[in-house]
């Protein structure tokens, strides 16, 4: 049995610890506020777009752009990977990168993957993966101008043919407790099931179709990017903080533990001295 | 009751501006002002810096009420039945300093008389986006003096 000091160390560690983790709960509880409603303020946006180019889906443009074209033959496929900076999140990347991996062996064709955060991006590299692009170190209040740069090199090579079909691979925020890895097919845009405007029609377009399904469609790869990023960071936090709970009670159900053994080695320290003590005094009287 | 009512959601990237019911949306489109009224055929268009107004049912006396904010730029959807605007900035009456901008628009102006060839456009939308500013700022000014 380990000696009441070691013992009386080992909690001072443990509490230690737990400080520490407590500490980093209660950042993250209120980084997680903060980023929750900014994950809320920026869906209208999202939706908004993703509504229109749900429509713009099923009208019948004169001007085919290629990002609204399904291609024939697919040569290769880029996925984009939303991940964090910072560790100590619980699941969270691990889930999203297992599900890139399972996307990535499931395509038949060669891969190039663009991420985000420097867990993905180090997971990647580590798995051999041919980079075209990262983005690291995003603070905790995105703009949009943080991916402008990464979604231009994706949308690049899509024009140029080098990539034939994009995936997005990010987190979905459901609640505090859930966080869901999700994919989408960023490009083409995908095709619609469930028609709402049916019928041969079209837009009118202010000033030409091209002009303006150009700008359009790269606010719409822009918007779902950073909305994955927000949400990213929504989910990040929220983890982080069900992470360091738990890690907290847990240090708490430890110290209670080993509270107890502590104690019952003392008891047992003066048990066995008082034992002495009386057989002592009984040898000597 | 029963005049058609349009579904509005005016949003930026970063948060939502305006989202419900108006009679009456006028845009800045890049070739013009812009009213859709219920009923409008689908339409996109792209917008320039100007005035956004939404005009929504008011009470017997004003049977409008009239909501203005800046739009820096973005895009527009028309639906027979709801418009979506898309904007890459919005700025409203409270948040704009009427005196900044009448400073700005004279500054714009000068911009413009400077510069020529490539410049000239976007020394142009900076007045234009100035003049906005002034004008929401100066519409709401009695207001925040009550």
């Amino acid at each position: 049995m380990a000696s009441a000091k070691d013992i009386r160390n080992q909690i001072k560690a443990v509490q230690n610890t737990s400080k520490i983790t407590k500490a980093m709960e209660l950042v993250a509880a209120s980084k997680m506020r903060k980023a929750q409603n900014r994950a809320r303020d920026a869906k209208s946006y999202a939706e908004g777009i993703e509504r229109i180019i749900h429509n713009l889906m099923q009208s019948h443009p004169e001007y085919a752009h290629p990002f609204l074209v399904e291609r024939p033959q697919v040569n290769r496929v880029g996925v984009i990977v939303v991940s964090t900076d910072k560790g100590l999140c619980g699941g969270l990347n691990s889930n999203v990168l297992r599900h890139a991996l399972g996307l990535m062996r499931e395509q038949q064709v060669k891969i190039d993957v663009l991420t985000i955060g420097r867990r993905g991006a180090a997971f990647m590299r580590r798995f051999g993966a041919n980079s075209l692009g990262s983005r690291e170190e995003i603070s905790d209040a995105p703009v949009i101008g943080d991916i402008i740069g990464l979604t231009k090199i994706a949308m690049n090579h899509f024009i140029d043919g080098k990539l034939d079909r994009i995936f997005l691979v990010s987190s979905e925020f459901i609640n505090t407790m859930t966080q869901r890895p999700k994919v989408v097919q960023l490009l083409p845009c995908p095709e619609v099931r469930e028609p709402t405007h049916s019928g041969y029609w079209d837009y009118l377009y202010e000033p030409e179709s091209r002009e303006v399904l150009d700008g359009l469609l790269t606010r719409y790869v822009e918007s779902l990017v950073f909305n994955a990023v927000i949400e990213n960071k929504a989910c990040e936090h929220s983890a982080r903080m069900v992470a360091m709970k738990s890690a907290s009670d847990n240090a708490k159900d430890i110290i209670k533990d080993l509270r107890i053994t502590y104690n019952k080695a003392r008891q047992a320290a003066i048990t066995q001295e008082i034992a002495e003590i009386c057989a002592g005094s009984a040898a000597t009287s | 009751m029963g005049t058609p009512l349009l579904t509005v959601l005016v949003a930026t990237a970063e948060q939502e501006v305006f989202h419900g019911e108006a009679a009456r949306v006028i845009a800045p489109s890049v070739d013009g002002e812009l009213a859709i009224l219920p009923g409008h055929t689908p339409l996109l268009a792209q917008l320039r810096p100007g005035i956004l107004r939404i005009y929504c049912l008011g009470n017997e006396e004003e049977p409008y009420e009239c909501t203005d904010v800046v739009i820096v730029g973005g895009y527009l959807e028309a639906q027979p039945d709801a418009v979506t605007i898309l904007a890459d900035a919005i700025e409203r009456a409270d948040e704009i300093d009427a005196a900044l901008a009448a400073k700005a628009v004279e500054q714009a102006k000068q911009h413009i008389s400077n510069s020529k060839g490539m410049n000239i456009d976007r020394a142009i939308m900076e007045l234009e986006l100035a003049i906005a500013r002034l004008q929401v700022a100066r519409k709401n000014q009695p207001h925040s003096l009550n």
